[in-house]
């Protein structure tokens, strides 16, 4: 088990995953478990036959360990298996951290609904979660102050629990925030909050229902299990997804959902066939249907060309009912308020936050020199003229 | 939920008349247990009609079998909205006098769903439903075939046609 790792409260997945990359794929998309994509030089290295995953980049280290086709190392995912691009944020990492207890709070113009009436704020982001006895990891931008958060999916210290922060992947954050937008009609951060309070125990945690093969996995490090991929793959951006979604688009003008699904058979050989089905008006057909599963309603299809004529209609039920998840099949007239855009916190690592913010930041100060320049050369201009700085603006 | 309210002399009485013309007395809360008779009975004013409801779209047998139901069921609490909600698993389960009741002949059975799909009595058609259902869960094309005495009329190519487009279903 993950003694010394912190794991996203919500998945339950460590943010220190490995990449071993193939023979064609560029240096950086190799990474090791504790390395960001970008400083490849920590990656994996085989020197003289064994690996030595600490060897600087300087030193001669002679060999990287290359995935072939079914590599079985468990240091990292083989990039036969996954993209560096369905890895995207897996190491990223954001809190959500208690308001200050002494009514201090100031809000922030980028705060999201939740965090304005809530009892927490959202942290800046970390590309990389250290392990406990390493300290706390460091966010950025600095949001509300908080430019360190004691991220833990345990509360050691009851008398301390203002100190914690709950750590997660922003992306995980996402789809929580969808699964309680369809029933509730709006974002329900609390419940989430309340559920961390309540099991952020040790063995509440490992006994929390989460994907079956978490526990093959947590070990004191990750074990990067073949098969076992899918569970640092990006939730919102999946590009072969896409494609899939792409591909079953119909954007003929004659559309329409109540055409049938499939090619319309020809009229049969039996002529008359018996088929008490054929009895049954189509909505009563459906109702049974609507207890069927899918491997049925296949199945089904085969016996009879009453069952040929399913419309588009039919099998979206049949896809709500028995993938409610994917967010991408929902009817947008059912839910008006869809689609809400992804949090800004989706689309970067760390490093892409402190970029911004950094220019954010240089452009202010830009501001400032400009606007001290007009105060001294023309300061029949500088009394209407207020410094970005004494407005509270950007931070 | 069986009932236990025992007819009385006292319950007001409907006359239906069958399909093929064969009347049959009921009373007036057995026979509201259809959505259809209670609706056409409210048009009468809320008065319990004296003149005879003719159930043009079904015969003797099964309006004596759907009534024998109503009886049964007669004191069973409204089904709650929540129930009906679309998009979510629903299960097959079926009470143990409702599964005697539906060991019926197959002709008789879908003659069952659609006097209840007629009459408007949702828990029947339910049953009725979820029967038939639980008649092809997990069977393969051709045990279903056998099951329901359906003539396999595909042609070679269209059964590999579907058996393609099946794809989707697999290994789930």
């Amino acid at each position: 088990m993950a003694y010394a790792k912190v794991l996203c409260h919500i998945c339950g997945v460590s943010f220190k995953i490995g990449r071993i990359r193939t023979a064609q794929e560029p240096r950086n998309a190799a990474w090791a478990p504790w390395a960001l994509p970008t400083t490849y030089p920590n990656s994996f290295v085989e020197h003289n036959g064994e690996f030595n995953q600490s060897c600087p980049p300087e030193t001669a280290c002679m060999y990287e360990h290359i995935a072939s086709l079914g590599c079985k190392d468990d240091n990292g995912y083989s990039g036969h298996e996954i993209s560096v691009k369905e890895m995207r944020f897996c190491q990223t990492a954001q809190c959500l951290v208690w308001k200050p207890r002494n009514g201090t709070f100031e809000p922030l113009p980028d705060d999201e609904e939740f965090e304005k009436d809530g009892d927490f704020f959202l942290s800046g982001l970390t590309d990389h979660m250290p392990s406990r006895d390493y300290g706390n990891p460091e966010m950025t931008p600095p949001r509300h102050g908080c430019d360190a958060a004691d991220a833990e999916y345990v509360m050691w210290d009851e008398n301390a629990i203002y100190e914690y922060a709950m750590p997660f992947h922003p992306a995980c954050l996402e789809v929580y925030k969808r699964a309680t937008l369809r029933p509730h009609g709006k974002v329900n951060v609390n419940s989430l909050s309340s559920f961390w309070s309540l099991e952020a125990h040790y063995n509440l945690f490992y006994h929390f229902p989460r994907d079956p093969n978490l526990r093959h996995c947590m070990e004191q490090w990750w074990c990067h299990r073949n098969g076992t991929e899918y569970l640092v793959a990006n939730l919102l951006f999946m590009s072969k997804l896409d494609d899939i979604l792409e591909a079953a688009l119909d954007r003929s003008s004659d559309f329409s959902p109540h055409q049938r699904a499939f090619r319309v058979l020809g009229p049969g050989t039996g002529g008359g066939a018996y088929d008490p089905f054929g009895l049954l008006p189509v909505e009563l057909q459906y109702e049974i249907f609507d207890y069927l599963p899918s491997r049925d309603i296949a199945s089904l299809r085969l016996t009879s060309r009453v069952f040929s004529k399913l419309p588009v209609t039919y099998f979206q039920k049949l896809l709500l009912r028995e993938m409610p998840w994917l967010r991408e099949a929902w009817p947008t007239a059912a839910d008006p308020g869809q689609p809400i855009p992804y949090s800004k916190w989706t689309t970067m690592t760390a490093h892409e936050a402190k970029l911004t913010w950094d220019e954010e930041g240089l452009e202010l100060a830009k501001l400032s020199d400009y606007v001290e320049i007009v105060r001294k050369e023309m300061p029949e201009l500088a009394q209407p003229l207020k410094g970005p700085s004494s407005d509270g603006v950007g931070r | 939920m069986a009932a236990n309210a025992q007819p009385t002399d006292a319950q007001p009485k409907i006359t239906l008349v069958s399909s093929d013309n064969q009347k049959i007395l009921v009373d007036r809360d057995i026979a509201e247990r259809s959505v259809l008779l209670k609706h056409m009975i409210q048009d009468f004013g809320g008065e319990t009609p004296d003149q005879d409801i003719p159930i043009h779209n079904v015969n003797e047998v099964v309006l004596k079998k759907v009534i024998e139901w109503c009886e049964h069921h007669r004191a069973d609490p409204p089904a709650t909205a929540e129930d009906d909600s679309d998009n979510r698993k629903k299960s097959t389960d079926i009470e143990e006098w409702d599964q005697k009741f539906m060991q019926v002949d197959q002709e008789m059975l879908f003659e069952i769903i659609l006097a209840a799909n007629y009459l408007d009595i949702k828990p029947l058609l339910d049953v009725g439903c979820k029967t038939v259902a639980n008649m092809i869960k997990g069977k393969s094309p051709d045990e279903i075939r056998k099951t329901f005495n359906i003539t396999n009329d595909f042609t070679p190519e269209e059964e590999d046609q579907i058996r393609r487009e099946n794809e989707w279903a697999e290994d789930r």
